[in-house]
């Protein structure tokens, strides 16, 4: 009688445990990450746009400035934390605009389970006068000082 | 029934045999051997005002369905920003300072640098051309309530 107790607890605990695992996603625990959103570009970025479109389980918490002539957080629509893509985008009149790979944003979600993808798209990139430029966007997780992803 | 009825003025006629039938019925129904003119008179008075009152139904359907068409067309100008077509069937409306047919951050820095000149257009209609009418852009641009994918897509009549 024991015996059979003792195997039905472990059942149980191990059905628990199995639960717990999947509700973590792949094992990790719930916690908030950023994602650094990169324009690269030859000439002086007048302004951007880029939709930002999470995985599943992630939900936007905020949008953070860039560096430079983009350290003010971008415009960005707040229906957006509710869940789901956001846009975001921010102009410049500077007389000194980046080029090369420049930091525009930081975005923030709430990734439950701790798996996390983000796909950027850029929706378009001027030069100071307005105009069309070519230009590619990267998304990247910001790891912390300590190597830890953030 | 008489022979002005049988091939009357309209010019309708019918089988002996069929005359015959209805004779029979008409002198069964106690009409003393047949239907008077009068009777023919009455009863194609009576065609006419039913088919007149069709005529009168069906241009009343046709003339709504056009003024519904005129509507829906009209209202969705009206809703894109009753803007003005442009060549090329795209509907222009004011934050689209480019004409490319889509509202973006370009639109907004287009019309930053023109405000910052002493131009611009006022596209928040408050009377004033100012940094509030690029905040409208800006915000118009990254909006997700649009079918654009956060650039608003403009109507096109194409």
């Amino acid at each position: 009688m024991r015996r059979a107790c003792a195997m039905v607890l472990m059942c149980v605990l191990g059905f628990a445990a199995l639960g717990a695992q999947r509700m973590g996603g792949q094992g990790g625990t719930d916690e908030f990450v950023a994602y650094d959103v990169i324009v690269e570009t030859g000439v002086g970025l007048g302004a951007w746009q880029v939709e930002v479109r999470p995985g599943e389980g992630m939900k936007l918490t905020g949008v953070e400035g860039g560096t430079g002539v983009y350290s003010e957080a971008a415009y960005y629509d707040e229906a957006a934390l509710r869940g789901g893509r956001v846009v975001i985008g921010d102009f410049s009149l500077d007389e000194q605009l980046p080029s090369g790979r420049v930091r525009v944003a930081r975005v923030h979600f709430f990734v439950r389970g701790g798996a996390g993808h983000v796909v950027g798209t850029l929706q378009t990139a001027g030069d100071a006068a307005g105009a069309l430029i070519d230009a590619r966007v990267e998304v990247v997780r910001v790891i912390d000082d300590e190597g830890d992803a953030s | 029934m008489n022979d002005s009825w049988r091939t009357d003025e309209q010019g309708v006629g019918m089988p002996e045999g069929l005359a015959g039938l209805l004779r029979g019925l008409g002198d069964g129904a106690g009409l003393g051997g047949g239907v008077t003119g009068s009777v023919d008179l009455a009863v194609l008075g009576g065609a006419r005002r039913v088919g007149r009152r069709r005529r009168v139904t069906r241009r009343a359907v046709r003339g709504g369905a056009v003024a519904a068409v005129i509507g829906i067309v009209g209202g969705g100008v009206w809703l894109s920003g009753g803007g003005a077509v442009q060549p090329g069937g795209v509907v222009a409306i004011a934050e689209d300072l480019d004409g490319d047919g889509l509202v973006d951050m370009r639109d907004a820095l287009i019309l930053a640098r023109a405000v910052a000149d002493g131009q611009g257009r006022d596209v928040d209609g408050d009377g004033v051309i100012d940094r509030g009418d690029v905040e409208r852009v800006a915000t118009m641009a990254v909006s997700l309530g649009g079918d654009g994918g956060g650039m608003q897509t403009l109507g096109v009549v194409r």
